[in-house]
């Protein structure tokens, strides 16, 4: 039996290597597979000064023009993030990365969250009711369910969904994230949260008609693993004794079922977690589709303008973020379950 | 009758109950009927689907089933000439994930070590890591293409088929008793290829479906976001991309079918594997 | 002497993948009002399916009950209150064991909460547990005290009728005549009725009335405690008793060993049921079913050549 404070520290150390490696990996996807980044850019025939310069911005020679072996190239690429630096866009302002990534986040993290909350909502109620009618025509109907909601193409859903509510019906908005000039005072950066704290009710009723069709579009998709997850906890609970005793007990089925649900609810928790990364994969997708500005559309944006630096931030970013995630879910998970508490 | 009887007994036995039958049946007759509309693709449309033929974004009729895009195209023949894109990117990223993961993999857990261990934390960050992002980031960087697009996926998917190597050789090294083989003087090499290696087979296949689904969104996703298949090849993901602007206007079939098909492949492939899963790792229940 | 339950040719089939389980095959009894029905049999004899019909837990196609799910659920708890084999599994891990009394309560009693706090408060001083219990999760109480709990929730709604499922089975045997005991004294406060459900016959005969034995889904014997201990007349039954242990050195004890063991309720033997493990099977017994047959006053055998 690991304490929890042992168990908290090795979890924590095992992160940083595994930060490295991601690191390492997208250094050697940056830099190191082949395609000229220089050539894309500024295109074969540019003047040398040109190409000199960007060298220099991308940091391959130093500034008397001598090339930057290697090693050392990874060296302060990996200074650089631990200070925080994560590099300067090619483009326009040159601005930090890290600057830019942290505006179009809040974005994406609203996008993320409310998405969670209905792939949770349709994954509890769909495994649950499905586990209570065990056996019947709707349980399997449900079953089958959860293994096509992954199936269906997170695009395409989003169109049928816009063209239908948005084309056809002309009630819901098909694109950004609120009607321009609406935006709300900037406190977290979270459109709902801020008009809410500012009592900006247009803002908050343009902010969430945005919000309904990209996040039913991302809860759908990511319902279905909560679904055959759920289902799959309650059936297991279901057939427990104190079940069987609860009913003995004459208890109503809905104070039965919200019993189960309780004990069934770790396995369920812990799925939560690993869901952020299929989250994130999920966001860029539906960002892409709605032209949600988060950071989805800003990489993708990036990427077409060829802004190295940026794009190799964003995907550091990235990997940082899902590890420290992974990491909190799991230290909460060791919290909770008494098999690790004990 | 009394033949349909004798094909009924003889399917019974073959086929075992259960859903996970029905699974495998449906999500092959789908995977199949795709394969068959990529092979013979030239007799199921007359017309080239990188080749405008004439009027563009007209809707479905008798003339074009599926109607045509922006450039003209026929759709339903790029729908079917797609079916060939996406398998051989498919099958391309597949091999090359499949002959690094699984042999690396099996050794891994053979061998255990020091190799073992540095091999494991790699391949576990990679797994941990989100495959789209991946596999974008390495898009960016070597360009679109059939072939880049394959390349970038198929890095994806070595983790995934390396853990199941390596899980299943390490409990199928507890059962065979691997000291006693060599004991008889049997190579690491034989027990590998001819012991550990067919007991890997079941569950192989029951990963292998279920990540060539995964793979199919990828790519599919891959060529929506333009960093997969770009024009002219005909790509389902790619489409749905071209098919977008003209959403607001209508223009409803230069999305839909692609779509569909991509989800139509996924869901087969998944059958498949779930299936599988159901048959080779059945729960029981009693019910009164 | 009033019957309290009467159960009328009850069977309970489960359909499972290897085929249907006949759990209880076409069983009759009654239960008088106030007393300890004992039923015993091995695991697989259906006794703890009998239990769990009653309840209509499992539902059954035989006739009891004649009620739908809905006024079932208005019965359960409030009428017939059940007590099961393992408190640990029977008790809701996640909750505390006070507020499982509670909730029972206010689901069957137009009551306030503190009201039934007080009700559940005194049951818990009746059955024996420390009031410091009150909050705390099962897992934090001994054994016993756990089954206490189970017992003082069973009772919290004043049932006449009381199922037991192998109550003290799991429970250490130094404690188990308290429990029984308790349950012997809550039967005289509040005139409950028991079916009492075990494997172990020194238990059954220290706490019940009547008897019933049952093989295989079927009841081989039944009556008074008197009865079926000392004059047997199943061969079955006689096999089992002689398997308890008496505590006289000058006892010599004759086990009857029965050969085979006992068949899968899947593919019952033809016949009586017992046949193929019977001493004394005759060639009749391979053949035909013998049916429940009072030989002695309130005495009942299903045997073709009792003994």
């Amino acid at each position: 039996m690991v304490s929890l404070r042992i168990y908290i520290a090795t979890r924590a150390l095992l992160t940083i290597p595994t930060i490295i490696i991601l690191l390492t990996i997208v250094f050697v996807i940056m830099r190191i597979l082949p395609g000229d980044p220089v050539t894309a850019i500024v295109g074969m025939k540019a003047p040398p000064e040109q190409i000199q310069e960007l060298k220099k911005e991308l940091g391959l020679i130093d500034e008397f023009g001598k090339p930057i072996p290697l090693y050392i190239q990874y060296l302060n690429y990996f200074s650089g993030i631990i200070k925080g630096d994560f590099g300067r866009s090619l483009i326009w302002g040159k601005r930090p990365v890290i600057i830019e990534i942290l505006e179009h986040f809040p974005a994406t993290i609203e996008l993320s969250i409310m998405g969670f909350i209905v792939s949770l909502l349709i994954g509890l109620i769909s495994g649950v009711y499905s586990a209570h009618k065990y056996s019947s025509w709707m349980d399997s109907t449900i079953r089958i369910y959860g293994i096509i909601s992954y199936a269906l193409f997170i695009p395409w859903i989003g169109m049928l969904f816009q063209m239908f509510f948005g084309v056809q019906l002309k009630i819901l908005p098909v694109a950004g994230r609120i009607d321009p000039g609406m935006e709300p005072q900037q406190i977290t950066g979270l459109f709902l949260l801020d008009s809410i704290i500012t009592s900006n009710w247009p803002s908050f009723i343009s902010s969430l008609k945005h919000l309904i069709l990209p996040s039913i579009t991302l809860g759908i998709v990511l319902s279905g693993i909560f679904t055959r997850l759920t289902r799959g906890a309650m059936l297991e609970v279901l057939s427990q004794d104190f079940i069987i005793a609860a009913k003995a007990r004459g208890l109503p089925n809905r104070k039965i079922l919200l019993h189960a649900l309780k004990n069934a609810f770790i396995p369920i928790l812990t799925m939560m977690g690993l869901q952020f990364a299929l989250l994130l994969t999920g966001a860029i997708l539906t960002e892409t589709t709605f032209s949600w500005p988060g950071i989805g559309t800003f990489l993708m944006e990036r990427i077409n303008y060829r802004d190295y630096t940026t794009v190799q931030g964003t995907v550091v970013f990235f990997a940082i973020i899902i590890s420290l995630v992974s990491l909190i879910v799991d230290l909460i998970y060791a919290y909770i379950d008494p098999r690790i508490r004990y | 009758m009394e033949i349909i009887n004798f094909f009924n007994k003889i399917l019974r036995k073959i086929v075992p109950h259960g859903s996970g039958a029905k699974l495998v049946i449906i999500g092959f007759s789908i995977v199949i009927s795709i394969i068959f509309i990529a092979i013979f693709a030239p007799l199921l449309t007359s017309y080239n689907p990188t080749k405008s033929v004439g009027l563009s974004l007209q809707p479905p009729s008798l003339k074009h089933l599926m109607g045509t895009n922006r450039l003209g195209y026929d759709m339903f023949s790029r729908i079917v000439y797609g079916a060939r894109t996406i398998l051989i990117v498919v099958i391309l990223s597949t091999i090359i994930s499949l002959s690094i993961g699984l042999p690396l993999g099996l050794l891994s857990g053979y061998f255990g070590g020091i190799i073992d261990r540095i091999l494991s934390i790699i391949m576990d960050s990679i797994y941990a890591f989100p495959g789209l992002i991946l596999a974008i980031a390495v898009a960016a960087v070597i360009g679109p293409g059939v072939i880049n697009t394959a390349l970038a996926i198929a890095i994806v998917y070595v983790p995934t088929y390396y853990r199941m190597a390596r899980g299943q050789t390490f409990s199928i090294r507890e059962q065979l008793y691997i000291e006693a083989m060599k004991a008889i003087g049997a190579k690491d090499r034989t027990i590998m290829i001819k012991h550990i290696l067919p007991n890997l087979l079941p569950t192989m296949t029951i990963v292998f479906s279920l990540s060539v689904a995964d793979t199919i969104l990828t790519e599919a996703s891959l060529s929506f976001l333009g960093l997969g298949v770009t024009a002219p090849t005909p790509d389902w993901g790619y489409d749905l991309r071209a098919g977008k602007e003209f959403l607001p206007a209508g223009y409803w079939w230069l999305i839909t079918f692609p779509g569909l098909f991509i989800i139509l492949l996924t869901i087969g492939f998944s059958f498949i594997g779930e299936g599988l899963n159901e048959i080779l790792n059945p729960r029981m229940k009693v019910r009164p | 002497m009033e019957e309290i339950l009467s159960i009328e040719k009850l069977k309970t089939y489960y359909q499972t993948l290897s085929g249907i389980v006949k759990a209880v095959d076409n069983v009759t009894l009654h239960v008088h009002k106030g007393e300890f029905l004992g039923i015993v049999g091995e695991s697989g004899s259906g006794k703890s399916t009998l239990g769990l019909s009653i309840l209509k837990l499992v539902p059954p196609p035989g006739k009891i009950i004649e009620l739908n799910e809905k006024e079932m659920q208005k019965i359960r708890g409030k009428k017939i209150g059940m007590v099961f084999q393992d408190p640990m599994t029977s008790l809701n891990p996640l909750q505390k064991v006070g507020e499982q009394l509670i909730e029972t309560l206010i689901v069957h009693e137009k009551i306030s909460k503190k009201e039934a706090k007080e009700k559940a408060e005194s049951l818990f001083e009746k059955v024996g547990i420390p009031k410091e219990r009150f909050n705390d999760y099962p897992h934090q109480l001994s054994g016993g005290q756990r089954q206490r709990v189970a017992i003082a929730r069973a009772m919290i709604v004043r049932p006449d009728f009381i199922v037991a499922d192998e109550p003290v089975s799991m429970i250490d045997v130094s404690l188990r005549a308290s429990i029984l005991e308790l349950m012997m004294d809550l039967k005289k406060e509040f005139n409950l009725t028991y079916l009492f459900i075990t494997h172990d016959l020194a238990v059954a005969k220290y706490i019940s009335d009547r008897i019933t034995v049952m093989y295989l889904g079927k009841i081989v014997e039944m009556g008074t405690k008197k009865d079926v201990f000392s004059k047997p007349k199943h061969p079955y039954t006689l096999a089992l008793l002689s398997s308890v242990p008496v505590p006289n050195p000058m006892y010599k004890s004759e086990r009857i060993i029965l050969k085979g063991e006992v068949p899968s309720p899947i593919n019952p033997p033809k016949g009586c049921r017992f046949h193929p493990r019977c001493p004394y099977a005759k060639e009749k017994c391979s053949k035909e079913e013998p049916i429940l047959i009072e030989t002695n006053k309130e005495h009942y055998v299903a045997c073709h050549f009792p003994l």
